[in-house]
């Protein structure tokens, strides 16, 4: 199946991605990265975003430092992009079956954004 | 202990005057507490264009304004600091942005246990009478980075001072060396100093200035279900 997705430290600066959410009517101008994947629509979520984090050698956790310097982990989440009305929605649960989700990416296929640095904190 | 001073009440059974919530906010001196808000997402945003132009971001509720901020797991870590249980030091929201939003509004759908996962917040006019000058010169001088975006921690324009301090993702994202730890452990001791906590209670909106306040929450039971609506928004 063909996938597109996008990791959102990939993406533009904060304030520009902002101002293009502020203001719908202009291009999508995120670095989309498109990939063929040979898993069953069948397989969970869960399957795919694994195999997109470990095809693109992304870390599935992002780690932050507290004051006084103890690190946690915090883990990558996702959501779903509409690229037809640029809206998303999360993942809620990753256990869904691939074929639940909507196929609303450029060319109609799925389209993830992978929050692998942002939202770390808050 | 709650700084009375700092804060101002409304009910919004009452007739709500948007406009005086608008100027206590534009002044940035007291954090506006409205009780008895409607938890409907669409009044709530409705209500808050009436004050300014609030951010949308993907991951809030539909791609819109409102984020709901509880705590949110996944392959069981947290996915923000945001959205785990963790206290949450003094900080500002989106401070790698590049024009942060000025404004934060927190309604309040369900507190945590009693006297947990509470607010905090740090006024910058008590944080700007405890600096010395020099501190203040250096603090308006030295630029950190912020992910992509490097500010100074203090910011002075038109006569006002403003705010911008995450240290989470100052020290998360960019390197960080001791000498710079001493002085970000120095300014959060200050910080605390001037901590003050606002207990929410279920249906109270608190609104408050992003550069005026710094803010945070202290830590709550896992298992808790304590919800906040968040949205920020730039004062129009």
């Amino acid at each position: 199946m063909k996938v597109c997705c996008y990791f959102n430290s990939d993406m533009m600066t904060f304030g520009e991605e902002m101002e293009y959410f502020m203001e719908h009517d202009k291009a999508p101008p995120f670095p989309y990265l498109f990939l063929d994947v040979n898993i069953s629509e069948d397989a969970p979520i869960q399957e795919l975003i694994s195999y997109i984090h470990e095809h693109f050698q992304k870390p599935t956790f992002v780690e932050i430092v507290y004051h006084g310097g103890e690190v946690k982990k915090m883990a990558c989440s996702y959501l779903i992009h509409s690229c037809k009305d640029q809206t998303s929605e999360e993942i809620e649960d990753t256990s869904i079956a691939i074929k639940e989700f909507p196929k609303l990416g450029p060319n109609d296929e799925l389209c993830i954004q992978m929050n692998d640095q942002r939202n770390a904190v808050n | 202990m709650i700084n009375e001073m700092l804060l101002t009440k409304y009910d919004f059974s009452n007739q709500l005057d948007i406009s005086s919530i608008k100027k206590t906010l534009t002044e940035g001196k007291q954090i506006v507490l409205i009780e008895n808000f409607p938890e409907d997402d669409q009044a709530y945003e409705s209500f808050i264009v009436q004050l300014g132009k609030p951010v949308l971001e993907p991951r809030n509720n539909q791609g819109k304004s409102v984020c709901d901020v509880k705590v949110h797991q996944q392959n069981n870590l947290f996915t923000s600091v945001a959205r785990s249980n963790l206290h949450f030091p003094l900080h500002s929201d989106c401070a790698d942005y590049k024009d942060i939003p000025n404004v934060v509004a927190l309604l309040c759908v369900q507190p945590a246990p009693e006297r947990q996962g509470i607010n905090t917040f740090a006024a910058l006019q008590t944080i700007l009478n405890k600096l010395t000058h020099t501190q203040k010169k250096q603090l308006l001088q030295k630029k950190w980075t912020f992910i992509r975006q490097k500010h100074s921690i203090l910011n002075y324009n038109q006569e006002e001072y403003s705010i911008c301090y995450d240290r989470i993702t100052m020290e998360s994202f960019a390197n960080v060396n001791d000498e710079e730890r001493d002085l970000l452990d120095s300014l959060d001791a200050i910080f605390n100093q001037c901590l003050f906590e606002v207990s929410l209670k279920k249906g109270t909106l608190a609104l408050f200035r992003n550069d005026k306040f710094l803010h945070g929450r202290t830590s709550f039971p896992l298992d808790s279900d304590r919800v906040l609506k968040r949205i920020r928004f730039y004062l129009t």
